[in-house]
């Protein structure tokens, strides 16, 4: 198929429904795993009021090296290919819907998890992904459903990343994805089951959220991963100054030579000889081009999602931490 | 759900019939996961109330083969007609293979149905599940039984029970009469064990808990915590807290002398008083910790701060120098 035939279609899917089952075993896989970073396919179907239903959740055989890195691989897209067949054989009338990713924070943002995404929402429209992000692992549980919005998908079939182009489509890095509501199904037993289970026993594990983590490493992951990401950012952006400075250099050449050009008009002129063409310099200089802004995007918003998380731990440290003094001066 | 107390049995192995084999009890433990997996299968493929359905267990076994962790399981096809049963023996295989693919650790454990009572049919399934490769052999199978059904055939809250076959009588060795082989199949006594439901990893827990939260209050799930001001996770942990101190407190207001839980109770909370650390003594000294602990999470997130609004200024600043270019030319 070629590319050009390749529209952005708007997506009718307004949520997605996940079997509390399915649920379960992906967030068990991935946090088994930490911090070994795991991808897979999700299976499953449209129904007709506008809700992806998810039912079966599949992780890939091994652990990704980064985010994004399996969900094109040959050998991931054979696995998909053999469990679903192999789920045809059963007679579950699913199909491949998308994919989720186990993350730290916003570094799921990698241009190899965006570029399969937008392949894939260009041949499914509904498709998306779920990232399972593992900054608060035993403490909260974070997921979400995302998919590239209008603005990025269009900027990408058109396949400059001006800043021209960013502007025409109204893209920045705040909204290269759209977040989708994730609802849970759930069939009748199971209720039944989650009913009965109202009294079970609390392990101490689960308040591991109120422990005060001074020497917690989880923040100083997520401060590695954030200079890791500004590094990416400066090295992107250490080309974009080197072409603003080339930039102004030539366009200073420019500006001399018109300004030359003009005086030597005006003797010509006034020597009653014919003008010479002022437009030449555009034969004479080559302004630079401008770099992609891609990267450069992608890095921005993976800063922004990490520094988010970073403000939200914060948040409650300083909670915890005064309510902890708090008591001292009632002593 | 889970039974307190059982009876255990020494039973003949699978392998080597009338030898006893392990001395030890068993004890199965099931995932929430997998038990809402399994009743997720029920749910799915009861058409007919009479239809029999079946699927694989897959999870751990201890290394003396008495304690079974069940993790997952997967629906095989079968077809009921009189007194056989033809099993999906090609889906079985391919189904475990691809997940063992994935979960190189895991094996199979024994099966799941969903009948009343044990009966003919139970044996051979359980039979097709303790031999050949890809199965339980050479362990020993065990078979989960989930009962949602009462005497009238209303749906209850599902039962659990779990059962371990071994071989009894002459072993069946499929000797050749003629052209036709005589099929091979055991005869099977099923012992209870007991189980007991468990969550594995302490998210896959609170997502769990969220579930039955969120069931019982007819709220819509929401698992998304990146807003940066949305404490709301912590602040529920806090208000749990809270009201299980209260609930200590209220206990301790009535407090039985010549109860021996209390006694146990009060020992408990004593030695934990008097186990805290000496530093928690020194006022001084923890304010002073505090003080430096607050400043740099402070400055932590200060610095963030300093970032994102780095990050923000310079995309805006690069759209404006960039479009002003335009303007020029």
């Amino acid at each position: 198929m070629a590319s050009k035939s390749k529209q952005y279609q708007e997506p009718t899917a307004t949520s997605i429904g996940i079997d509390s089952g399915a649920l379960l075993s992906l967030v068990r896989h991935t946090s088994e795993n930490y911090p070994s970073l795991y991808s897979g396919p999700l299976f499953g179907f449209e129904d007709d009021n506008g809700s992806v239903d998810i039912s079966h959740i599949y992780p890939y055989p091994y652990p990704d090296q980064y985010e994004g890195g399996s969900l094109r691989s040959r050998s991931g897209a054979k696995y998909q290919q053999e469990i679903l067949d192999s789920l045809k054989t059963l007679d579950y009338g699913v199909e491949f819907q998308g994919w989720f990713q186990s993350t730290l924070s916003g570094s799921f943002i990698t241009s190899q998890l965006v570029e399969s995404l937008a392949q894939q929402q260009l041949t499914n429209k509904n498709a998306f992904i779920l990232v399972h992000n593992m900054s608060s692992i035993g403490k909260e549980l974070d997921l979400k459903a995302v998919r590239l919005t209008r603005n990025f998908v269009t900027t990408y079939v058109e396949g400059k990343w001006k800043s021209k182009d960013l502007e025409t489509n109204r893209l920045s890095y705040l909204n290269i994805f759209e977040e989708i509501p994730i609802t849970i199904n759930n069939q009748a037993l199971v209720n039944l089951y989650l009913a009965s289970e109202t009294d079970t026993p609390k392990s101490t594990n689960e308040f591991d959220i109120l422990n005060l983590s001074s020497n917690h490493n989880l923040t100083a992951k997520l401060l590695e991963s954030l200079s890791g990401q500004i590094d990416s950012y400066n090295f992107d952006q250490t080309n974009f100054n080197y072409y603003q400075r080339m930039y102004s250099k030539e366009n200073l050449k420019i500006l001399q030579w018109k300004q030359n050009r003009r005086l030597e008009n005006l003797e010509r002129s006034k020597a009653g000889q014919k003008e010479l063409d002022t437009n030449e310099w555009q034969s004479l200089f080559k302004l630079p081009a401008e770099p992609s802004r891609y990267n450069n995007m992608l890095h921005s918003s993976a800063i922004d999602n990490l520094a988010d998380d970073l403000l939200k731990k914060c948040n409650e440290e300083l909670t915890k931490s005064f309510a902890i003094e708090g008591k001292f001066a009632n002593e | 759900m889970s039974a307190t107390t059982s009876m255990h049995l020494v039973r003949p192995g699978v392998s080597a019939p009338g030898a006893s084999s392990t001395t030890t009890a068993c004890n199965v433990k099931i995932h929430a996961t997998a038990f809402i997996r399994i009743l997720e299968i029920v749910a799915k493929q009861s058409i007919s109330k009479d239809k029999r359905i079946i699927g694989t267990l897959l999870g751990y076994r201890s290394d003396d083969g008495s304690g079974f962790e069940v993790r997952d399981a997967f629906m095989v096809p079968c077809d009921e007609t009189g007194d056989s049963i033809a099993i999906a023996d090609h889906e079985h295989k391919v189904s475990y293979q691809l997940y063992k693919k994935a979960h190189p650790k895991e094996s199979v454990l024994g099966w799941f149905g969903t009948s009343k009572q044990i009966d003919n049919s139970t044996g051979l399934i359980h039979d097709f599940y303790s031999k050949g490769s890809d199965r339980a052999f050479p362990y020993p199978a065990i078979y989960l039984n989930v009962n949602y059904r009462d005497e009238n055939d209303q749906v209850i809250n599902p039962q659990v029970s779990t059962y371990i076959g071994s071989t009894v009588g002459k072993v069946a060795t499929g000797q050749k009469v003629g052209w036709k082989t005589q099929s091979s199949v055991n005869s099977y006594v099923f012992h209870p064990i007991p189980n007991q439901i468990m969550s594995g990893t302490t998210t896959e827990k609170l997502a769990l808990d969220s579930l039955v939260e969120n069931h019982i209050n007819q709220t819509p799930t929401t698992f998304s915590g990146n807003e940066v001001n949305d404490l709301s996770n912590l602040k529920k942990q806090i208000n749990i807290v809270v009201a299980s101190i209260d609930k200590l407190a209220q206990h301790l207001d009535s407090f039985d002398i010549n109860n021996d839980n209390d006694l146990q109770l009060l020992r408990t909370l004593t030695n934990n008083l008097s186990s805290r650390p000496q530093s928690l003594f020194n006022l001084d000294e923890l304010k002073k910790h505090f003080g430096a602990y607050n400043q740099d999470v402070i400055m932590i997130e200060y610095l963030t701060k300093v970032v994102k609004e780095q990050i923000e200024l310079s995309a805006r600043l690069t759209a404006t120098a960039e479009s002003e270019k335009k303007d020029r030319e």
